[in-house]
């Protein structure tokens, strides 16, 4: 144990002063400080976040710092306080603890604290069960369940200041104190209780514990008592010590790293790197401080990030960036040497150096000098331009002005080689050497010079066609052939003496070819100045310049690796990876100062492994294998959104109101060690369809932005390929005003056409109660023009009847006087003969042939007399309805006969001669079922008519025809006829012909024809005449052979 | 009259702001204050030795606007060899805590003479355990760098404050040792408008028995009365009290390990000044290795501060005179 002991102390020493022989390597940390943003310069902790972000806890302030500026987070962010003591990362956020005695959440959109205020919060842990702890320094413990529960405070059993603490099992936990490490374990009376005082540690402060990743240990970092590992098993445990206070100074922080190496933070002596055996056993030890660039050795925290960046937290420094171990510089000591580096040839004992000075000759591992050489005894003004190794026997030097020296190895001894005379011919720019001759490029052609002979072959514009005398650059490829590199636009090679010519372009343009390399595929890369970089293919020749990538389009020197092909340039370098020429760019990122100038072809390769460049500064190198697999993509965020200049809180998806914007979106890959290298696509969806070209802008406006629903999507590739593994989107919804809305148009549609229905429906409701009142009024006027129609009927029909009433009783009057008239002269007449002969009679001395006379005057006047009073009454009963029918067998024959006789017999009485009654007999045999009474008062009527208006002539009369149950009788004359306006009337009662000019008078009351009429009617017949007037009359009627009685 | 007025008070002005200058030094004892060293006793020390509770308090005043680390130097903190007080064979442990932040000086406890309760408030920032050690043998020991921001930030100061507690763990020697603050941390170099003080000053008085040692209590605008405090003064000469009112007032004096409380009335032009104590030696015979504990007290019983740049400067007497004018007559 003890030998043990000496020997960690002896690594440790040896590793510690190691330093003394090592050359001096500068500017191994990139450093940010309150300058840089930083919050303050006393940096405790150091954290990184789920997206990439660099969190650094300072004594006035939160940093985050994303890889291009620091934003700072105090009590006005609501941080809950601005000293951050202690920082946590657990998979919802990160915890900070502060002096105050508070605790800060962030769960990466925001702070929260909890206000706690009992001590200063020392450090802040996660036990098993993913529960928060939090220590203060001599107030116990909190648990935090969750975030949003208050917490559970734990006191302690012991009296000691906590400084750190770290969870062995659920119940079990090393506490760190200002007087040793105690083991102890949680109660159930919510007590930290002391199981164990592991007395193997120095009763000192404990400033750290954390538990190896690699191995099942626990790293006791103690402030003054060195470090420590701890094995646990149970309640058993083993305690070995990995180094003592001697060796660091006030430690403060350790960390173990992705590759099992301890870095520890002290407050004296900068940083150290621990490094481990496989057995984990201590095998190295390097320290970091002021003389590497840390600018302060009081070192707080160190970190290890994500992407494998170690950070280094200062206390009063600011933080700091260790540089990756593959970048570095070799740099000789100004005071002696000259760090302008103009050649560099590796041979396989040594470097050898061309400065402006000198010629060096350096130690292959140590980079120490081992020897300076005054090449032409004095190089003031002038600087060795090339060299190269021929066979292990010879170094050739190649000078600006001078000319060639050669540098014998076993001797020492340097000589000049004469090429030719003429100053340019001295300048010579590049040499390579082969088995048997040595090429050497100088300002006035190329020159061959064969050792065995001694003879020298020149090419040049005049004596081989050279396309420029002025050869800046030679090579020779692995088909063994010269390429030659001139001022000038054309490539050349030389093969077996052949010159031929590669054009890189037209004849308008000028180049300046500058170097020459070939890569592992045998391709030939051309560096120029001014026009970037060439790669000639069996059948092509492509330009890669500024525009794409390239850092500039001045090329100082050509070198490849397996993978990628390095340019030179003033400020930085250019990587060009060979499978897909993506071009990465190395200035601040690998340590090169901006003002770093490399020199023409000033570069040489070790071994495949070390490329090595000259510049002003030193020798730039890049040691291929310890180049770190930084296979860490980008994480994409959003930096800021301003809408209409306005900034807006970054939220997942923004929702705008209706209008047009001017939206600006800034945005950013999360890469701490080589942002600006990212390159950033974008498309915004719904506005564009195209993907932006790559770009480092960080940064996209888009104006006058209407309404829609659009997408950002961005993606982004760093410096070293690798793209993002999942684009970053968030969409935009600009609202879209109302009446543009797809909704709002179906509903405004539907409003339309809903109120063009309501039109439709109140109109027609309206036209319904208009029509209803129209066909109300209507109805009204209907019933009023009703009204006033039945009025107006009324009042005609009152006129009418008043006309009837006027005219029946006109008509009775005149039907009164006529009748009267009448009555007056048939009663008259009759009564004058029966008064006159009655009292004729009365006298005595009537003669007794004259009474007799008398008497049958008498009596036919009486019988006139009763005649028309039964016809009168008879009028009556028809007019009364009062007449009766008496319905049975008619013997028409004998009742025409009848007639005949009593008709004959008048007109015998009458005494005329010249007139003729005739009964026409037919159908003498035919009876019919009547009223034979009326039948033979009709026909006697008719017969009495015909003998009254006929003088002379014939009385025709009989039956017409039988048929159909009907039977027409005829009376027919050759009287005076009748007119034919009186053919109506005479059917009339009381009506009978007064023609003018008669100078007989016809008597009669007017009643036979109407009775007859009214009586054929009554035995269901018709009646009617046909007469000419003064020709004659045809009475006719019909009767039915069967009278029915309903119709009598 | 008014002229010359004017140029008087510049004349003030100017020394006043003269003086302060040659006062910032933020040594501990001042320079100024003629005291040798501070001294704390191991805890198994007799108090008649001069150290009434083996404990001492200092708190260093960082302004608000030093951002710069700052450093707490100490001189021969170790007990044993030079400048130590030894008792038989050197055997005394002492301690130096450095408390900072969270209560460090606002606890009430921090702010009493004695090491009860929460005097030990704060956030320790370091603890170092001393013992006899060539190291640090009449040579510094330097406590920091510290972030000035890691005090606690006590706006009636103008500035954070930094608390060293000195505790005398065991043993029973004498451990002499004077304070630095200081912005190096190889050399002494004065944090600009740095100050120190402490409200119970235990210390060495001088061998030499024509010194006059100060030290400066400041007496704030509340202050009435104040109540001096000396213990274990051993007979050792006078202790006056001087102001801007008061010109040599004397306390009455304790002996052996006895207590002596004095009481004095504050005027008003008193306030918001600081006041002398001096202590001055007995020159008939000299008492060697003379500590004395001092401290001061207002009539509330609060602990008034000593600091080691006087705040406003060291009290100067200044006689009331009321001034009449004679002869003089009123023009009408």
């Amino acid at each position: 144990m003890k030998q043990n002991k000496i020997l960690i102390k002896l690594i440790v020493l040896f590793f510690l002063v190691n330093p003394v022989f090592v050359f001096s390597q500068e500017n191994e940390f990139i450093n940010f400080n309150v300058d840089d943003g930083l919050a303050q310069a006393y940096v405790y902790n150091i954290t990184q976040d789920a997206k990439g972000n660099l969190w650094i806890g300072t004594g006035n302030g939160l940093s985050k710092y994303d890889g291009y500026t620091f934003q700072n987070f105090t009590e006005q962010d609501s941080l809950g306080g601005n000293f951050i003591t202690c920082a946590l990362k657990t998979d919802k956020g990160l915890w900070f603890g502060h002096l105050n005695g508070r605790v800060s959440f962030y769960d990466g959109i925001s702070f929260n604290y909890y206000i706690n205020e009992t001590s200063s919060i020392v450090d802040i842990e996660q036990d098993f069960e993913a529960n928060i702890w939090i220590a203060s320094q001599n107030k116990g413990f909190i648990k935090f369940k969750n975030k949003t529960e208050k917490g559970e405070l734990y006191q302690n059993s012991f009296q000691n200041h906590v400084f750190t603490f770290k969870f062995i099992d659920e119940n079990s936990l090393l506490v760190g104190t200002s007087e040793g490490l105690k083991l102890c374990q949680l109660t159930k009376n919510n007590e930290i209780a002391e199981k164990n005082d592991i007395s193997e540690i120095p009763n000192g402060k404990v400033v750290d514990i954390i538990r190896s990743e690699k191995s099942d240990r626990f790293y006791i970092l103690t402030e003054n008592d060195g470090l420590f590992q701890i094995t646990i098993d149970s309640d058993n445990y083993k305690v070995d010590e990995i180094a003592d206070n001697n060796d660091f100074s006030r430690a403060q922080n350790l960390f173990e790293d992705k590759e099992g190496n301890l870095w520890l933070a002290s407050l004296g002596n900068g940083v150290f790197k621990l490094k481990f055996s496989n057995n984990r056993e201590l095998a190295e030890v390097k320290r970091y401080g002021e003389n590497n660039g840390l600018l302060t050795n009081a070192v707080k925290s160190v970190f290890e990030d994500q992407e494998g960046n170690i950070w280094i937290g200062k206390y009063g420094g600011g933080i700091s960036r260790l540089i990756p171990s593959a970048n570095s510089f070799i740099n000789f000591d100004e005071e002696k040497y000259s760090n302008s580096i103009h050649s560099i040839c590796i041979t396989e004992k040594a470097k050898w150096i061309g400065t402006g000075q000198e010629l060096l000759k350096v130690d292959l591992k140590s980079n120490k000098v081992l020897h300076s050489y005054d090449v032409n005894g004095s190089l003031e003004n002038d600087k060795i331009t090339a060299i190269a190794d021929w066979n292990n026997t010879e170094l050739w030097i190649g000078t600006e002005k001078s000319g060639v020296y050669r540098l014998n190895y076993k001797t020492g001894n340097i000589k000049s080689q004469f090429l030719r005379l003429g100053n340019l011919e001295k300048s010579i720019n590049s040499i390579i050497a082969e088995n048997q001759n040595v090429w050497i490029a100088t300002q006035k052609g190329l020159c061959k010079y064969n050792l065995e002979t001694n003879k020298k072959k020149w090419f040049t514009m005049q004596e081989e066609g050279l396309p420029h005398n002025s050869v800046n650059h030679i090579i020779k490829d692995h088909e063994k052939r010269i390429w030659v590199g001139t001022l000038s636009n054309t490539l050349s090679y030389i093969q077996d003496d052949e010159l031929t010519n590669i054009n890189l372009a037209n004849r308008n343009s000028l180049l300046n070819i500058t170097s020459i390399a070939e890569d592992k595929d045998g391709l030939i890369w051309v560096g120029t100045q001014g026009n970037g970089v060439y790669v000639i293919n069996k059948d092509s020749i492509m330009n890669i310049n500024y525009q794409n990538g390239l850092l500039s389009d001045y090329c100082y020197s050509l070198n490849s690796d397996k993978e990628r092909m390095w340019v030179t340039h003033r400020g930085g370098v250019s990587q060009i990876r060979l499978s897909d020429y993506h071009i990465k760019t190395l200035q601040k990122n690998a340590g090169l100062h901006s003002s770093i100038e490399f020199n023409k072809n000033s570069t040489a390769k070790e071994k495949d492994k070390i490329l090595y460049f000259g510049s002003n500064q030193g020798i730039y190198t890049y040691d291929i294998s310890k180049e770190l697999n930084r296979a860490v993509p980008p994480t994409l965020d959003i930096s800021s959104l301003r809408i209409n200049g306005d900034e807006y809180h970054i939220n997942k998806n923004l929702v705008l109101p209706p209008g047009y914007y001017k939206i600006q979106i800034g945005y950013k890959g999360i890469n701490l060690n080589e942002p600006k290298l990212i390159k950033y696509q974008y498309v915004l969806k719904g506005y564009e369809n195209d993907w932006s070209a790559p770009d480092n802008k960080r940064s996209v406006d888009y104006k006058q932005l209407g309404s829609g629903d659009y997408e950002f999507i961005l993606k982004a590739v760093n410096g070293n390929g690798i793209e993002s593994i999942q684009p970053l989107s968030f969409k935009i919804k600009i609202k879209y005003p109302l009446w543009q809305k797809t909704w709002f148009q179906l509903l405004s549609l539907a409003g339309l056409i809903f109120g063009v229905y309501l039109i439709v429906i109140l109109r027609e409701k309206n036209l319904r109660r208009i029509q209803r009142k129209l066909i109300q009024n209507l109805d009204d006027k209907t019933r009023e023009v009703i009204a006033k129609e039945e009025v107006i009927k009324e009042r005609k029909r009152t006129e009418k009847e008043l006309i009837q009433a006027k005219e029946k009783a006109e008509e009775s009057d005149r039907l009164k006087t006529a009748f009267l008239s009448n009555m007056s002269h048939e009663i008259r007449t009759p009564l004058n003969a029966i008064v006159g002969f009655s009292t004729m009679l009365q006298e005595p001395n009537v003669n007794p042939n004259s009474k007799g006379r008398y008497m049958s005057i008498l009596k036919s006047n009486t019988n006139d007399l009763l005649c028309l009073i039964d016809d009168i009454m008879d009028i009556s009963s028809i007019e009364a309805g009062q007449l009766k029918i008496k319905i049975q067998d008619c013997n028409l024959h004998e009742i025409l006969t009848e007639l005949y006789t009593v008709h004959a017999k008048k007109i015998s009485e009458l005494k005329t001669e010249d007139l003729a009654l005739n009964y026409i007999e037919k159908h003498t045999d035919l009876i019919i079922q009547s009223d034979p009474l009326r039948v033979k008062q009709i026909l006697s009527n008719l017969i009495g008519n015909a003998i009254k208006f006929t003088e002379n002539g014939s009385i025709d009369f009989g039956i017409v025809y039988h048929k159909d149950g009907m039977v027409k009788f005829f009376v027919k004359d050759t009287g005076i006829g009748i007119l034919e306006n009186q053919k109506e009337v005479i059917f009339e009662r009381f009506r009978k012909e007064f023609r003018d000019g008669w100078k007989k008078l016809y008597r009669g009351a007017g009643l036979g024809l109407a009775i007859s009429k009214s009586m054929v009617e009554l035995l269901g017949g018709e009646i009617g005449v046909e007469s000419v007037a003064g020709e004659g009359s045809y009475f006719y009627f019909t009767l039915p052979v069967i009278l029915n009685p309903e119709n009598g | 009259m008014s002229r010359l007025k004017i140029v008087i008070f510049c004349i003030f002005v100017y020394g006043f702001l003269s003086f302060s200058k040659c006062l910032n030094a933020q040594s501990v004892p001042a320079a100024e204050e003629n005291i040798p060293n501070l001294v704390t006793f191991g805890a198994d020390a007799e108090t008649s030795w001069g150290d009434d509770d083996f404990c001492q308090i200092y708190f260093f005043l960082i302004p608000e606007n030093h951002t710069e680390p700052v450093y707490f130097r100490v001189f021969d903190p170790e007990t044993g060899g030079s400048n130590d007080e030894q008792k038989g064979e050197y055997n005394t442990k002492v301690n130096f805590s450095v408390y900072g932040g969270f209560e460090c000086w606002s606890n009430k406890d921090a702010q009493n003479i004695d090491p009860v309760g929460k005097f030990d408030s704060g956030n320790l920032l370091a603890s170092v355990n001393f013992e006899q050690d060539p190291k640090y043998d009449n040579a510094w020991y330097t406590f920091g760098p510290f972030n000035p921001y890691e005090g606690e930030m006590i706006e009636k100061f103008g500035g954070r404050v930094f608390k060293v507690i000195v505790t005398g763990k065991s043993g029973d020697d004498g451990n002499l040792y004077n304070f630095f603050l200081s912005t190096n941390s190889k050399e002494n170099k004065e944090v600009e408008g740095g100050n120190v003080f402490t409200y119970e000053y235990t210390f060495r008085l001088s061998n030499d028995m024509n010194d006059i040692s100060q030290i400066y209590p400041f007496a704030d605008d509340k202050t009435i009365s104040v109540e001096v405090t000396n213990f274990d003064w051993d007979n050792d000469g006078y202790i006056r009290i001087n102001s801007v009112a008061k010109n040599g007032m004397l306390c009455d004096l304790s002996s052996e390990d006895q207590w002596i409380r004095n009481k004095f009335p504050i005027s008003d032009r008193e306030k918001n000044t600081s006041l002398e104590i001096q202590f001055i030696k007995r020159r008939t015979v000299l008492v060697k290795n003379n500590n004395v504990v001092i401290s001061i007290k207002n009539q509330y019983g609060e602990a008034l501060p000593f600091f080691s740049i006087p705040i406003g400067g060291v009290p100067v007497y200044t006689p009331k005179i009321k001034m009449k004018a004679l002869g003089k007559k009123r023009k009408n």
